[in-house]
C-alpha cells in the first residue's frame, strides 16, 4: 500500500485545519474524561468493594435484638439449614465528650476479640493493637474529623460515668463502608461513629455477660437469605427481634449499592452524548474535506492511487483526533478522577483510599474513541469510493435544485434581512450537516438545563427539608419510649423553649404477600408544627387519623394501592399489625411512611401516649443553654440541631456542586465545539461570496451577520426541540439518582431554561466572535483569486 | 470636466518569499466624472491590480490616490468600505453571484446598501432578464450570469463602475451585449466606468485607453469616435 504522499497530504490538511480539529479532539476528549473517570471510580470501587467483601467475608444475613442472646446460643443458629456461619458481637452507644457541651456525639461500641479469628465481617486495623480493657479503635473519618492521634483518649458516658478510653488506631470492616446512625438521612462523620472495644470492657459497661445483641450470618452457597430467615425469624423472636435483614439491606452496603447505580448512570449517559458530538463534528468536517478536496482525490485516482490507500489518508484524521482525544481525555481524567473520588472518599469509608486509574477502562476507552473517529471517518469519507477521476477533476456540476421556499413572500420579506434569506438557503441546502448540528445543540441545550435543573433540585430539596419540612430547632432523641406528658413537660420547662412536641420514630418491617421492606414510621401530632409533610408538589398532608400514609416508591415496591392492607412487625408491638394504606405521597425527601403519633403509640403501649423523640422550637438566644441542658438529660441520646443539619448539608451541596459546575463547562464546550466548527466549515464553504460582499461595501458586521444568523436560526430551532430530550434526560436523571430517602424530581424551570440558553448563546456568541475576526482578516483580492 | 479619481505615482509591491516583486511601478493618471475608460495590457501586466487598488479592495505599497478630491491612499479598512459602500460598483469575471439569492435578491443585496437605489425591476428590465427574478445563479448560464452582476453593480447607482475582464468568460455575442449595458449605464446615468481588459477591441468603445505594460503606464489614447459594441468587429 503506498501511502506516504497522501499522509503527507493529510498531515498538512490537519495542520491547516487545525482549529476545527482542536475543537473536536476537545468534545471527544471529554467524553474520554468521563468514561474514564467514573469508569474507573465505578470498577475501583465497584471490583473493591466485592474483593473486599470476599477477602473480609462480608455477612449475607443480618440481625439486631432488643434483649440479646447467650453466645453458645450461636451454635444453635449454625444448625439452622443452609447457614455456613454465624458470630455475634455485643453492641452498645454512649455518648462521647467531645465537642461543644451543647451537641451530643455519640459512639458505638462493639465488643472485639482480637485474639480470636473471625470469621464473618473481619476488619483490618491501623494503629496498636488493643490490649488494655478500656483500648478502641475507631471509625476513619470520626478519627479524622477530629485529628484524634494515636495515644488520644476520649470520653464516654457510661452509666452516669465517664469512662476513658485510649485511642490505639482506626478500623475498616466491609460492615462500616459508610458509617451513619440509624436516625440520620447523611453520614455526619462529626456526630456518630462506630468503634472496636475489647469484649471484656462491653460486658462490664452492660452488665451482659456471655451475651451478644447483634448477629451476622454467612450461608452456604446457593442459599438464599429467604430460605434461612423463617427460621432465624422463630429462633430469635423470643429475644426481641429488632431487625433481620439481607446483605441488599444491611446500611452500609445499600448506601454503596445506590450511590454505585447513580454513578453507573452516569457513566452510561454523559460519554455517550459527548461521543455523539464528537462523532457528528468529525462526520461534518469529513464530508466537508472530501468536497473540498475532489480535485485532488480525482488526481491520485488518476495517478493510479486505489480507493483503500486514498481511505487510509483521511483515516488519518479519525487517528489522530481519536489519539489525541483519547490523551487529552487521559490526561484530564486524572485531576477530575481525583477530585470525583475525594467526595465519595469523604461520604464513604471506601477500601482504597486514591484514585487509581483502571486500565482496562483506559483501553476500552481508546477502543470507544477509535471506533468512534474511524466510523464517523468511514461516514464522512465513503463518497470517496465513488469519485470518478475524470469526474473530479472538473468543476463540479453545479446545484441545479432551486429553493422549496418561497422567502419572496411579504412574511418573509418583512421579516428576513438579505442575511436571513442566505442564511436560510444555506441550511436548506445543507439539511443534513444542520441537522446533526441542531442535534448537537440539542445535547448541549438538554444537557445544561438538566444539570442546572438537577442542582436546583438538590439544593431545594435540602433547603425545603429545612425550611419548611422540619422546621423544629432542635430534635431530641430519647433512650427508648417515654411518657409523652411527662417527657414534654419536662422539656418545655426548660428557658427558652418556645415548644415542644412528641414524635416517634419507629424502625419496622413492613410486609405484603412476599414483599418486605425495613423501613422507619415517624409518628407525627396531625397539627404538627414543627414536623411539616410535604409533597413533591408543595401541598402539605396530615397524618393519616386511621391507617398509615405510604410514600409511592415504598408502595410500588411492596405492590400496594390506597386502601391495601400491610402487615407490619416491630418487636416494640406485641404481634405482627395489620394496617390500612389510607393515604400515599409522593415528597422530596423523607422517610416516606408516617401514622398519627397517638395511633402509633397506642400500638406500641396500649395505655398512656409516649414518645421517643422530641421537637424543639427555642429562642435562638437561648440555643445553646438548651442544648446544654438537654445534654444533661439522662433520657437525652441525641441531639440534633438545625444549624448543624444546614451545615452538613452545606458541605454535601459544595462537594455536588463543584462536580456540577464541571459538567456545566463540559456542556458548554460542547455546544462551543459543535458551532464552532460549523461556523468554521460555513465560513470556508462561503469564503468567496462573503469576500464579494465585502467588496460591495458591505461591513464586516453586517457579513458577519450572514454567518451568525444561520448559528442563531440553529440555535432557536435547537433550543425548541431541546425541550424533548431536556424532558427524557431529566426522568432518566431523576430515576437513577432517587433512592428510598431522596427523591430528586428536577423540573425544568424558566431558570434552568435560561441557564441553558444562556450557555449556548454564549457559545454561539463565541463562534461568531471567531467569525468575524476571520472575516476581518478577509484579504480580498487572494479570496477572489482563489478558484473552487 | 471634473476629475473623479487621480492616482499619483501609484506603486504596488509583493513579497514572492524573500524576494520582493514591483507588479505596478509608478504610475499616475487621472479619471473624469462620465468617462468610459479602458485599462489594456496583457496578462501580469498589473492592470486588474490597478482596478482593485482604485476599488478600494486592495492596498497601495506607494503613491497618492484622490477620489474627487478626497485622499484614500491612507484610508483604514473602514474608510474603504465606506468608499466601496457609497461610490463603487464591482463587476468581476467570473461574475461572483451570491448563489443562495435569487437573481433579484442578489441585485438588492447591492440597492439596499444605497440611499438613492436604482429599482431592481428597472434594471432586471434593462439587462433583458425580468422573467429570470427568481432563477437562482446555478439556473442561468455565463452571460446571464454576467448580466445580473452588471445589474447588481449599478442597483447602487454608484459613481464609479469598475469592471475586470467583464466579458473574459464569455462568448463574443454575449461579451458585446454585456458592454453595451456597461455603455447604457454610463450614458443613461451619466456615470464614470473603467474597464479593465486584454482584449484590444474593446478599446474602440472607451473614450480613453490607459495602456499597461511591465507595471508601468506605457501610453493614454483619447478616442474620439467611441463605437458601439455591435459596430466593433470581435
Amino acid at each position: 500500500m503506498k501511502t506516504r504522499s497522501i499522509l503527507k497530504k493529510s498531515i498538512r490538511s490537519i495542520v491547516r485545519n487545525r482549529g476545527s480539529y482542536i475543537a473536536c479532539v476537545i468534545v471527544l476528549s471529554l467524553g474520554i474524561l468521563m468514561f474514564i473517570s467514573v469508569g474507573s471510580i465505578l470498577a475501583q470501587v465497584q471490583n473493591g468493594i466485592q474483593s473486599y467483601y470476599e477477602e473480609y467475608r462480608f455477612g449475607d444475613a443480618f440481625a439486631t435484638l432488643q434483649q440479646g442472646i447467650p453466645d453458645n446460643y450461636i451454635d444453635k443458629l449454625k444448625e439452622i439449614e443452609g447457614i455456613r456461619e454465624a458470630e455475634g458481637t455485643l453492641t452498645a452507644t454512649y455518648k462521647a465528650n467531645l465537642g461543644s457541651s451543647q451537641e451530643i456525639i455519640k459512639i458505638k461500641l462493639i465488643s472485639a476479640e482480637p485474639e480470636v479469628e473471625k470469621k464473618i465481617n473481619q476488619y483490618r486495623y491501623t494503629g496498636e493493637p488493643l490490649k488494655q480493657k478500656n483500648d478502641i479503635w475507631l471509625g476513619k473519618a470520626f478519627y479524622g474529623a477530629y485529628g484524634f492521634e494515636n495515644g488520644d483518649t476520649v470520653g464516654l458516658q457510661v452509666n452516669g460515668r465517664e469512662a476513658l478510653f485510649t485511642i490505639k488506631g482506626t478500623f475498616e470492616s466491609p460492615e462500616f463502608i459508610t458509617i451513619m446512625s440509624d436516625e440520620a438521612a447523611f453520614p455526619d462523620e462529626k456526630a456518630y461513629t462506630v468503634a472496636l472495644a475489647q469484649n471484656e470492657a462491653l460486658e462490664g459497661f452492660t452488665s451482659q455477660y456471655g451475651i451478644v445483641n447483634e448477629l451476622v450470618f454467612l450461608l452456604e452457597e446457593d442459599v438464599s437469605f429467604s430460605d434461612v430467615e423463617k427460621a432465624l425469624r422463630e429462633k430469635l423472636s423470643k429475644y426481641g427481634l429488632n431487625s433481620l435483614i439481607e446483605r441488599k439491606d444491611q446500611q452500609s452496603h445499600f448506601y454503596i449499592t445506590d450511590e454505585i447505580a447513580q454513578m453507573e448512570a452516569l457513566a452510561t449517559i454523559l460519554p455517550a452524548i459527548f461521543m455523539f458530538v464528537s462523532f457528528i463534528m468529525l462526520y461534518i468536517m469529513l464530508k466537508r474535506l472530501i468536497e473540498q478536496e475532489r480535485g485532488e482525490i480525482g488526481a491520485f485516482k488518476a495517478l493510479g492511487y486505489k480507493n483503500q490507500e486514498i481511505i487510509v489518508g483521511y483515516m488519518l484524521y479519525g487517528v489522530a483526533v481519536s489519539v489525541l482525544g483519547f490523551l487529552l481525555g487521559l490526561l484530564l481524567s486524572v485531576p477530575f478522577g481525583a477530585q470525583l473520588y475525594e467526595v465519595y472518599q469523604n461520604m464513604y469509608s471506601l477500601p482504597y483510599p486514591y484514585f487509581t486509574l483502571s486500565w482496562d477502562i483506559c483501553a476500552g476507552a481508546f477502543i470507544l474513541s477509535l471506533a468512534v473517529s474511524i466510523l464517523s471517518v468511514f461516514a464522512g469519507a465513503r463518497s470517496v469510493l465513488s469519485i470518478r477521476p475524470v469526474d473530479a477533476m472538473r468543476a463540479r456540476a453545479p446545484d441545479i435544485k432551486g429553493s422549496k421556499l418561497n422567502l419572496d413572500h411579504f412574511f418573509f420579506r418583512m421579516v428576513l434581512t438579505k442575511s436571513g434569506v442566505m442564511a436560510i438557503r444555506n441550511i436548506e441546502r445543507n439539511k443534513k450537516r444542520c441537522l446533526l448540528v441542531i442535534f448537537s445543540i440539542i445535547a448541549a441545550f438538554a444537557l445544561t438545563n438538566v444539570i442546572y435543573a438537577f442542582s436546583r433540585c438538590a439544593n431545594d430539596i435540602l433547603t425545603t427539608q429545612t425550611q419548611t419540612v422540619q422546621i423544629y430547632d432542635i430534635k431530641a432523641g430519647l433512650s427508648g419510649f417515654r411518657d409523652s406528658d411527662n417527657a414534654l413537660g419536662e422539656i418545655r420547662r426548660i428557658d427558652g423553649v418556645l415548644d415542644a412536641e412528641g414524635m416517634i420514630i419507629l424502625p419496622v418491617q413492613m410486609n405484603q404477600m412476599n414483599l418486605k421492606e425495613d423501613i422507619a414510621i415517624y409518628g407525627l401530632d396531625r397539627n404538627s408544627d414543627l414536623y411539616k409533610i410535604m409533597g413533591i408538589d408543595g401541598a402539605y398532608y396530615q397524618p393519616p387519623e386511621n391507617g398509615i400514609m405510604l410514600s409511592k416508591r415504598i408502595a410500588k415496591k411492596l405492590q400496594v394501592g390506597l386502601n391495601d392492607a400491610v402487615e407490619i412487625n416491630s418487636p416494640y408491638f406485641r404481634e405482627e399489625i395489620k394496617l390500612y394504606v389510607t393515604s400515599l405521597i409522593e415528597e422530596a425527601m423523607g422517610p416516606g411512611c408516617y401514622m398519627n403519633i397517638e395511633t402509633l403509640s397506642s400500638l406500641i403501649n396500649g395505655k398512656e401516649p409516649v414518645l421517643n423523640q422530641i421537637l424543639i422550637k427555642a429562642d435562638a438566644a437561648e440555643m445553646g443553654l438548651i442544648q446544654e441542658e438537654l445534654a444533661g438529660f439522662p433520657m437525652v441520646t441525641d441531639i440534633a440541631n438545625k444549624e448543624r443539619i444546614i451545615e452538613g448539608n452545606k458541605t454535601l451541596l459544595e462537594s455536588f456542586m463543584t462536580f456540577i459546575y464541571a459538567l456545566l463547562i463540559m456542556a458548554f464546550l460542547m455546544g462551543f465545539g459543535a458551532i464552532y466548527n460549523v461556523s468554521r466549515i460555513s465560513l470556508a464553504e462561503k469564503k468567496r461570496e462573503l469576500a464579494t460582499l465585502r467588496i460591495l461595501g458591505y461591513r464586516v458586521d453586517e457579513t458577519a451577520a450572514i454567518n451568525s444568523f444561520e448559528q442563531w436560526l440553529m440555535l432557536a430551532v435547537g433550543i425548541v426541540v431541546g425541550f424533548i430530550p431536556s424532558y427524557l434526560l431529566r426522568d432518566f436523571v431523576a430515576e437513577a439518582f432517587s433512592t428510598d430517602y431522596v427523591i430528586l424530581k428536577p423540573q425544568i424551570s424558566v431558570q434552568s431554561v435560561l441557564a441553558a440558553v444562556l450557555c449556548c448563546i454564549l457559545a454561539v456568541m463565541l463562534a461568531n466572535a471567531a467569525a468575524k475576526r476571520e472575516i476581518k482578516c478577509y484579504e480580498l483580492v487572494e479570496v477572489l483569486r482563489e478558484r473552487e | 470636466m471634473e476629475k473623479i479619481l487621480e492616482i499619483k505615482d501609484l506603486r504596488k509591491n509583493y513579497m514572492l518569499g524573500e524576494v520582493e516583486l514591483q507588479v505596478i511601478r509608478g504610475i499616475s493618471f487621472e479619471i473624469f466624472e462620465g468617462e468610459f475608460a479602458v485599462i489594456l495590457g496583457p496578462s501580469g501586466s498589473g492592470k486588474s491590480t490597478i482596478l482593485n487598488i482604485l476599488g478600494g479592495i486592495d492596498q497601495m505599497s506607494g503613491g497618492q490616490m484622490f477620489f474627487r478630491e478626497k485622499p484614500l491612499h491612507d484610508a483604514n479598512d473602514a474608510k474603504l468600505t465606506d468608499y466601496r459602500r457609497n461610490n463603487i460598483g464591482f463587476v468581476f469575471q467570473f461574475y461572483n453571484l451570491i448563489p443562495n439569492l435569487t437573481a433579484k435578491e442578489n441585485i438588492e443585496t447591492a440597492s439596499e446598501l444605497s440611499v438613492n437605489p436604482i429599482p431592481s425591476g428597472e434594471l432586471l428590465e434593462q439587462v433583458g432578464l425580468a422573467g429570470h427574478a427568481d432563477y437562482f445563479p446555478s439556473k442561468m448560464s455565463g452571460g446571464q450570469q454576467q448580466r445580473i452582476a452588471i445589474a447588481r453593480a449599478i442597483a447602487k447607482n454608484p459613481d464609479l463602475l469598475l469592471c475586470d475582464e467583464p466579458t473574459g468568460a464569455l462568448d463574443v455575442k454575449t461579451g458585446a451585449q454585456v458592454l453595451e449595458l456597461l455603455l447604457d449605464f454610463n450614458e443613461k446615468y451619466k456615470k464614470t466606468v473603467i474597464v479593465v481588459t486584454h482584449n484590444t477591441a474593446i478599446a474602440k468603445i472607451g473614450s480613453r485607453t490607459f495602456y499597461i505594460k511591465d507595471g508601468l503606464l506605457d501610453k493614454v489614447e483619447a478616442n474620439l469616435n467611441p463605437l458601439r459594441p455591435s459596430e466593433v468587429i470581435w
